[in-house]
């Protein structure tokens, strides 16, 4: 799949199953192609964190399946993206191998016997692993840059390996991220240094118009919290809040911490309600173009598309592509700015589908 | 089923091509099967617009006429005007059916303002991008798949506008009101026509619509094109620029 001539807010809309989730996760981890927990964490991003499957099972996915081969077969893909623009990275490609070894635990169960032989090693004692080996190319260097983990089944994964410079500042906003994701004291406290707080109160006043002020506080003297002031119930912790704001401020905050990077948003309309749509938009829209963020944002949603072009105006570098499957590839049908307007707004026409 | 798509300048140019080809029998989609929604056949669900236009509530919504034979199913979008080649233009790049699956792609354009080869120009420059084969001169069907043409009105050759063929269908269907409104239309002078601001083809306007108001009191144009014998066997016959359009309507669809 091409994705042409991107815009900074780029929306992606198409039918169920089409790959816009999969586009979000390939520009993830595009952005930062060398670091294995960034893919990890990319395979992961679809599960809720208590139902997960093992994450050799979550990698392996990201891949290329094919039904024709068996699942029991020792499994190998490949992902390969490519771009041009500032960042540096032009091309990343990632080889997943999958392999088998024999548990440690095993070798020592059968240390008393002179000679293990390959059919009297038990079943439990063969361990699944995979090699993830992720190599870039860069504008800098025409040879490519190469590193190789070792990933076990059921067992942690640690990074030893230096890190990479090879990284734009990313963050995902799923679905659910802000119902099960801590939010970042310290990147609040980075809004209120940036002196954009007052900026973020007025976007939760889209939701609710009696919130006045947003504080750290440790009423325990431990952990600090994050808690809204309300003109009618007073101080509250955010928890007391409805999807709607904290998903905004879930939203917010990632923000600024993908600043001169990149914002993945899934389902952007997701928790706000349809009249708080717009301005809810002008308010990314605005904080994206100052903040140097990229947005990618997919949508099921007509009255989301609707709402970024109201939040939007001719300057606004805004881009839909709908993403259709074919039977060996899917296309992206690009829809800028001012032809995406009239397909709307003078045409009346369905673009999502 | 094989589909068409027929783009027009306005309604009036719409009641026209849909009255052309009930003549060679198709039938209406807003007839046989009451215009619902759920009849539609899903290739032109893509047309279904959305309310309100550009936020205007009074603005009117572009549904294309739907007509149909047993083998080829035919839209006829009217476009706005000088709108007509932006409009199509991006309801062919957002929607890659509409390249591929078409059976047939023509315009039907007035000859108001230029000359027909003229007419056609920015039709072929940004249709080819879609139809390579897209002809450049008036009146050619180019038969590669998909069929495409433009007909230029009134005959590809001379000035006018749909109302220029349709006062010569008159005066086959209808000559004693056609010359009563003639007489009528003549009553008012030079410097009425000038304070009312005629433009090229306005009597030729005036005059059909004048007929029509006897025709069909109250009703408007396309009411009485759809219903009336402005286009019948007997003017296919006898008025050549009708029967023009009727034959490159029928190299376009392919009919028999």
């Amino acid at each position: 799949m091409n994705l042409k001539d991107l815009g900074q807010i780029n929306i992606l809309v198409g039918g169920n199953n089409s790959g816009k989730t999969s586009v979000l996760e390939a520009i993830s981890t595009y952005c930062r192609p060398l670091d294995p927990l960034e893919w990890l964490n990319t395979s992961w991003r679809r599960e809720i964190k208590y139902s997960r499957k093992p994450q050799l099972d979550a990698l392996k996915w990201l891949f290329p399946q094919n039904s024709q081969v068996s699942h029991t077969h020792v499994y190998e893909g490949e992902t390969y993206v490519s771009s041009n623009g500032d960042f540096p990275v032009t091309e990343s490609r990632a080889i997943y191998r999958e392999f088998e070894g024999i548990s440690e635990l095993g070798e020592v169960e059968n240390s008393s016997e002179s000679q293990l032989e390959i059919d009297e090693i038990e079943f439990d004692n063969i361990l699944r692993g995979a090699e993830l080996e992720l190599k870039v190319a860069t504008i800098y260097d025409p040879e490519e840059l190469s590193v190789k983990f070792e990933i076990w089944e059921n067992q942690r994964f640690v990074n030893r390996k230096n890190r990479s410079t090879a990284v734009l500042p990313i963050d995902t906003v799923t679905p659910f991220s802000h119902r099960i994701e801590q939010l970042q004291i310290n990147l609040l406290s980075e809004v209120i240094l940036l002196g954009m707080k007052p900026e973020v109160i007025k976007l939760l006043q889209q939701m609710d118009s009696e919130i006045t002020d947003l504080v750290i506080l440790s009423p325990t003297g431990k952990s600090p919290s994050l808690y809204i002031d309300h003109k009618r119930v007073g101080i509250s912790p955010l928890s007391a809040f409805g999807d709607g704001v904290r998903r905004l401020l879930f939203i917010a905050l990632t923000l600024v911490k993908v600043e001169g990077g990149v914002l993945l948003i899934d389902e952007i309309e997701t928790a706000i309600h349809t009249v708080a749509l717009g301005s809810s938009f002008a308010w990314i829209v605005k904080w994206c173009q100052l903040l140097d963020v990229q947005l990618f944002a997919t949508t099921h949603s007509l009255e989301a598309i609707d709402a970024m072009l109201e939040a939007s105006d001719s300057e606004t570098d805004l881009v839909l592509y709908r993403l259709e499957k074919k039977e060996s590839q899917t296309k992206a049908i690009r829809l800028e700015r001012e032809r995406l307007q009239r397909l709307r707004e003078d045409l009346g026409q369905e673009v999502r589908v | 089923m094989r589909y068409a798509i027929i783009g027009v300048e306005g309604p009036h140019d719409q009641a026209f091509t849909g009255k052309v080809l009930k003549l060679l029998g198709f039938k209406d989609f807003r007839e046989e099967l009451k215009g619902l929604e759920s009849q539609l056949d899903p290739f032109w669900r893509k047309f279904i617009p959305v309310y309100p236009k550009k936020g205007n509530l009074y603005k009117r919504l572009d549904m294309p006429s739907l007509l149909f034979n047993d083998t080829i199913f035919v839209a006829i979008y009217p476009g706005e005007g000088s709108n007509l080649v932006t409009n199509l233009d991006d309801i062919l790049f957002a929607n890659s059916e509409y390249q591929t699956n078409l059976a047939a792609f023509g315009i039907l354009a007035d000859c108001d303002k230029s000359t027909p080869d003229r007419i056609v120009e920015p039709y072929a420059n940004k249709f080819r991008s879609y139809f390579p084969n897209f002809p450049d001169r008036p009146g050619v069907v180019n038969t590669n798949s998909p069929r495409t043409g433009v007909y230029v009105l009134p005959d590809n050759a001379s000035p006018g506008v749909l109302d220029t063929l349709l006062c010569e269908c008159g005066q086959i269907a209808y000559p004693a009101y056609m010359e009563k409104a003639s007489s009528y239309l003549n009553e008012f002078s030079e410097s009425d026509i000038k304070s009312l601001k005629w433009k090229n083809f306005d009597r030729e306007k005036a005059l059909v619509a004048t007929v029509v108001s006897v025709l069909k009191p109250g009703k408007t144009n396309t009411t009485s094109i759809a219903d009336n014998n402005w286009v019948s066997e007997q003017t296919k016959q006898q008025v050549p620029a009708l029967a023009n359009f009727i034959e490159f309507l029928s190299q376009l669809l392919e009919l028999s």
